[in-house]
């Protein structure tokens, strides 16, 4: 009997090829899409779950004033947990670092994590060598991942003892980590004991400072049900010791899960860039559109086909079988087809991870666990009993006589359910198509959008404050160097520091403002452009600033303002010139300094934060203020030998330290590099689920046109044009799209007007997305059904018509 | 009006060539009602499709009020049956969602006929074929009959100057059929040029003309008294002359009442 059912069900299968082909072509793309946006679900719940004690380690994020949690801690935060907060069980700390690591004849930079002794005790990576308990207890340890260990030393074994140079200090290797197979948040690069950092901090009375954020801080507690109090607790704790020391005027902290971390896009200074809980759902409940896209092809061809099933039917309850006989029948058609699309796209998903994998920036790996078996069975199952249920039940409980007689009609339930399900189709496909224009015209506008600095060839070094003076003046002899300077920070990457001004004569009124002490020329290297009054410049000694800590009244140096900055102080650009602004604060005593000019807002970060207000102050030397980055514009259409040029000449002046450098414009494109993400994987989810309409319309049309195939040849012998029979054909498809369009572009809106208000900087609702969508599935619905209709109607009527 | 002139059509099928109409010479004359009989296969359905313009031929010329047809394009052929030609098929190929009056207007939306004159020449052909009280039914809501003299109606609303009926009679019981066939003969002597396939040798009788075909050429082509006449001639020629006589005068009977 079992064996009967699958021979009649594989017949029926090939019966109707093109039916049988579409719903399998549908099925396929909507179970490989769900599988694939499963994987990749999994792959991001997954992070930080292989450490043994992950349920138990959280993270301490800061939550300063009014500014977005950040996971930078005081370096002195876990000594004082452990040791005050019996709820701590042990705390470690992490600071990432870029390092030149000198080995043979070559000086290469690295991203480097400097973490505390019970680091691995926290973070149980596997050691391919190395102990565990020991390698990060002597000074001088190093532990290297494997990807270094092979970059380093051509191997992942026989490298303990061995010995790099980093930052000028010789280390030797005492432990090589295996790459895990679970993603982390953890950088898988060298690491070096904690006390190193200190080295590179240039004030060591920092090292102890509440308002010094320099460290990630993970603590052990075993007991969460009490996390919620200890979070008040170390809040105050943390409030009072750090209260006055900044501009901040409250200090709060979040205990965070580790297994929480990395979906949380809200917190700022994560070890790596953040995914989206948000983004992570939205593609969850995509992949399962498409999914229910390829049901309702299923189900929608199997229930027109059924027309021509009508006599089998008719015949088997003659001779006898049951409806749940019936029922049984054609729902293991079903399955039997939803299993093949299954192992089909099985097949796909192996072959198309690579790509998606790129498209993902992630590194998932085809396994199909016992439970991730268990689930695709299940999905097989419910793939075939959700399409198949319908058309099993029609076609089961049709009547006999009727049928035998050749009474099959269309009958109105099952127009209505096709129709019903085309515009279901068409809803989603017209949803998703707005969704997707909107997104991209967004994506679109932020990144065009007037950033307030120029771009383009500008490459950021880090470091370089002992050479710059040299650097920069044998740099600039080069024909292709137009500019150079430093600063502590750059456009796309965060303001460090703060201030507090206030106007002279409104002493009360604070305004909390970002900080970026600069050198000369930071302006023109950045094509920031002067609004009013002047930059910093050489002519003008008194530009430099300087803080006179004994006597905070006699701090000199002027300021560069931003044009928030003068309009918060309620200045026009050019009134601002000239103006007094009083800094200081808290500890230090307040000092007067002349605002010499205002330039336009730039946006530090990405545009999804406001512009902050900003100063700008003059250091006479980098180490002065604790310039960081070292800036250079070249000349449009540099070449790479130009830049390694530049390269020689800052190995000349620095020859321990590593050229390591970006373009502002690849740190502006991975500032938005989650963002780009979504949008691709929107675009191609979009795409995915247009085809799947588009052919499951094709099909439809197909049986639709069959059915008629006579009346068209009678219209024809009457007199109708092709265009005529065409227009007659397309059009009974024309109103479905647009009521599926009138369904799904609402929702769009709401949904679209919601998420527009996450952007700061956004662009109006673009109403033209809705025609547009509308327009383009009308589209859609001719083309694929013009396909058929010009066949048939271009047919000879006379092969159409029998004699009887 | 009608003129073949050794016109041939053959059907190249996967081992066999299949000659339907083979060498044929064949004239219409406006008016007429010719019945084209012949067995299974002979090429009835064949000529009637070339007559029509929905086949072409392989050989030979043809020619329907002057136009040489032969040399047309089907788009040329699909002009000249537009205007000229209308068409009663054996099952009667009314479409089901259309309603009877909406049925019989189809052919006059597609000349392009305005709203108020689709409608008067509808109302028309409505009495005409004395269908008007079911004219907001669908076709399944109708008898075989009813439903002829609605394709009947739909052929004739654009006046045309041939109608091609194959099998009219074929689906029908035989009242429905003399129905039809009443209407055919009225059509035609109206003025209506017809061309009948049929199986039934006594519908021949409501012609004036017959034609039978074997293998595609025309074996016998009368006009239909003189049909009758041989086939009377046939049946009494055993019979001694007191019994002819009054075979005769059934003979004469018969040919009176159809």
């Amino acid at each position: 009997m079992v064996k009967l059912l699958f021979i009649v069900a594989w017949r029926n299968f090939c019966r109707d090829k093109l039916t049988s082909f579409i719903q399998l072509t549908g099925l396929i793309i909507g179970i490989t899409s769900f599988i694939l946006i499963q994987f990749y679900v999994d792959h991001q719940k997954s992070y930080n779950t292989a450490f043994t004690d992950a349920k138990d380690i959280y993270r301490i994020n800061l939550i300063r004033g009014e500014n977005k949690p950040q996971a930078q801690t005081p370096l002195r935060l876990a000594r004082e947990l452990t040791q005050n907060f019996t709820e701590v069980e042990d705390a470690t700390r992490i600071s990432p670092s870029s390092v030149s690591v000198k080995h043979l004849q070559g000086v290469y930079s690295e991203r480097a994590l400097y973490a505390d002794a019970n680091y691995l005790d926290f973070f149980d990576f596997q050691l391919i060598e190395g102990d565990v308990n020991t390698s990060l207890d002597a000074p001088d340890s190093l532990i290297l991942h494997q990807d270094l260990a092979i970059k380093y030393f051509s191997t992942t074994v026989g490298v303990i003892g061995k010995r790099l140079t980093i930052n000028g200090k010789e280390h030797q290797v005492t432990g090589v980590v295996k790459k895990p197979t679970t993603p982390t948040t953890m950088p898988l690069t060298m690491i070096l004991p904690m006390e190193n950092f200190y080295g590179q901090i240039s004030r060591p009375e920092w090292i102890d400072a509440w308002n010094f954020n320099a460290t990630r801080t993970y603590a052990k507690i075993r007991q969460p049900a009490n996390i919620n109090t200890l979070i008040q607790t170390v809040s105050d704790y943390y409030d009072s010791r750090a209260k006055g020391l900044s501009s901040f005027k409250t200090n709060r902290v979040i205990i965070q899960p580790l297994l929480d971390i990395y979906l949380d896009n809200t917190t700022t200074k994560s070890l790596t860039p953040p995914s989206s809980e948000v983004m992570v759902t939205v593609f969850s409940i995509i992949s399962l559109m498409i999914l229910l896209l390829a049901c309702v092809n299923f189900t929608n061809l199997s229930t027109a086909a059924a027309m021509r099933r009508g006599k089998d039917v008719g015949v088997r309850k003659a001779l006898g079988a049951s409806q749940i006989q019936l029922i049984t029948q054609y729902l293991s058609e079903a399955v039997m087809l939803s299993t093949i699309a299954c192992m089909l796209a099985l097949v796909l998903v192996y072959l198309c991870l690579p790509a998606f994998n790129q498209l993902m920036n992630a590194e998932m790996v085809f396994n199909v666990s016992t439970s991730q078996s268990l689930k695709l069975l299940a999905l097989t199952l419910l793939v075939g009993i959700l399409a198949g249920s319908y058309p099993a039940f029609y076609l089961s409980n049709l009547s006999p006589a009727h049928v035998l007689k050749g009474l099959v009609s269309t009958s109105k339930s099952g127009v209505l359910l096709r129709q019903s399900l085309i515009i279901l189709q068409f809803a989603i496909a017209a949803f998703l198509l707005v969704a997707s224009l909107v997104v991209n015209w967004q994506m679109q506008y932020i990144k065009n959008m007037e950033q307030g600095f120029d771009r383009e060839g500008v490459i950021v070094v880090s470091r370089g404050d002992n050479t710059y003076n040299g650097f920069k003046s044998q740099t600039l002899r080069h024909p292709d160097v137009t500019s150079v300077t430093m600063s502590h920070t750059v456009p796309t990457k965060a303001t460090r520091t703060s201030n507090t001004v206030r106007r002279l004569d409104d002493i009360t009124n604070e305004i909390w403002v970002g900080n970026n002490p600069v050198s000369l020329d930071f302006f023109k290297t950045y094509g920031i452009k002067l609004l009013s009054g002047r930059v910093f410049s050489k002519a003008y000694v008194n530009d430099v600033y300087k803080e006179n800590k004994d006597n905070w009244q006699s701090s000199t140096g002027k300021l560069v303002i931003n044009q928030t900055l003068a309009a918060t102080l309620g200045w026009s650009p050019e009134e601002a010139v000239g103006q007094l602004l009083t800094l200081g604060g808290a500890q230090d005593g307040l000092h007067n300094h002349q605002i010499i000019g205002v330039v336009e807002d730039s946006h530090y970060v990405n545009v999804k934060n406001t512009v902050a207000p900003m100063t700008y102050v003059l250091s006479a030397q980098p180490k002065d203020l604790s310039l960081r980055w070292t800036s250079i514009r070249f000349n449009a259409g540099t070449s790479m030998q130009s830049l390694k040029e530049v390269e020689q000449i800052w190995l000349g002046v620095a020859p321990g330290l590593a050229f390591k450098y970006d373009w502002v414009t690849d740190l502006f494109d991975s500032s938005y590099r989650n963002e780009n993400q979504q949008t691709d994987l929107l675009n191609v989810f979009t795409l995915l689920a247009i085809v799947v309409t588009a052919i499951g319309l094709f099909g439809l049309a197909a049986f639709n046109t069959q059915r008629r195939v006579k009346e068209i040849a009678v219209r024809k012998i009457l007199g109708a044009s092709t265009g005529q029979l065409c227009f007659m054909l397309v059009n009974q498809f024309s109103s479905l799209v647009i009521i599926s369009n009138l369904i799904a572009l609402p929702l769009a809106y709401f949904l679209m007007i919601d998420w527009l208000d996450n952007f700061i900087y956004r662009i109006d609702m673009p109403y033209s997305a809705f025609m547009l969508s509308a327009v383009f599935s009308l589209m859609i619905a001719y083309i694929t059904v013009m396909v058929i209709a010009y066949r048939a109607a271009t047919a000879k009527p006379v092969d159409s018509l029998h004699c009887e | 009006m009608i003129k073949f002139n050794q016109i041939s059509r053959s059907f190249i099928g996967d081992e066999v060539e299949t000659v339907a109409i083979d060498k044929m010479n064949l004239t219409i004359k406006e008016g007429e009602f010719l019945s084209i009989l012949g067995p299974s296969g002979c090429g009835k359905s064949t000529l009637l499709n070339v007559l029509g313009m929905l086949d072409s031929i392989d050989s030979g010329t043809f020619s329907f009020l002057e136009n040489p047809v032969d040399k047309y394009s089907e788009q040329q052929r699909a002009r000249l049956r537009k205007q000229h030609i209308g068409f009663i098929f054996q099952n009667f190929n009314l479409i089901d969602e259309l309603t009877v009056e909406q049925n019989i207007e189809l052919p006059l939306y597609y000349h392009n006929v305005a709203k108020v004159e689709r409608k008067r020449l509808v109302d028309a052909v409505l009495r005409r074929v004395d269908i008007s009280h079911r004219r907001k039914h669908l076709p399944a809501k109708l008898s075989g009959g009813q439903q002829q003299r609605v394709a009947i109606a739909r052929a004739i609303v654009t006046n045309p100057d041939l109608i091609l009926a194959d099998e009219p009679t074929g689906n029908l019981d035989s009242k429905n059929s003399t129905q039809v066939m009443e209407l055919l003969q009225q059509l035609n002597q109206e003025g209506a040029t017809i061309v009948m396939v049929t199986h039934a040798p006594e519908h021949i009788t409501y012609g004036t003309r017959v034609i039978e075909l074997l293998d595609g050429k025309v074996v016998n082509d009368q006009q239909v008294k003189e049909k009758l006449n041989s086939r009377l001639n046939e049946d009494v020629s055993d019979v001694d002359l007191k019994e002819k006589k009054s075979i005769t005068e059934q003979a004469e009977m018969e040919v009176t009442c159809g």
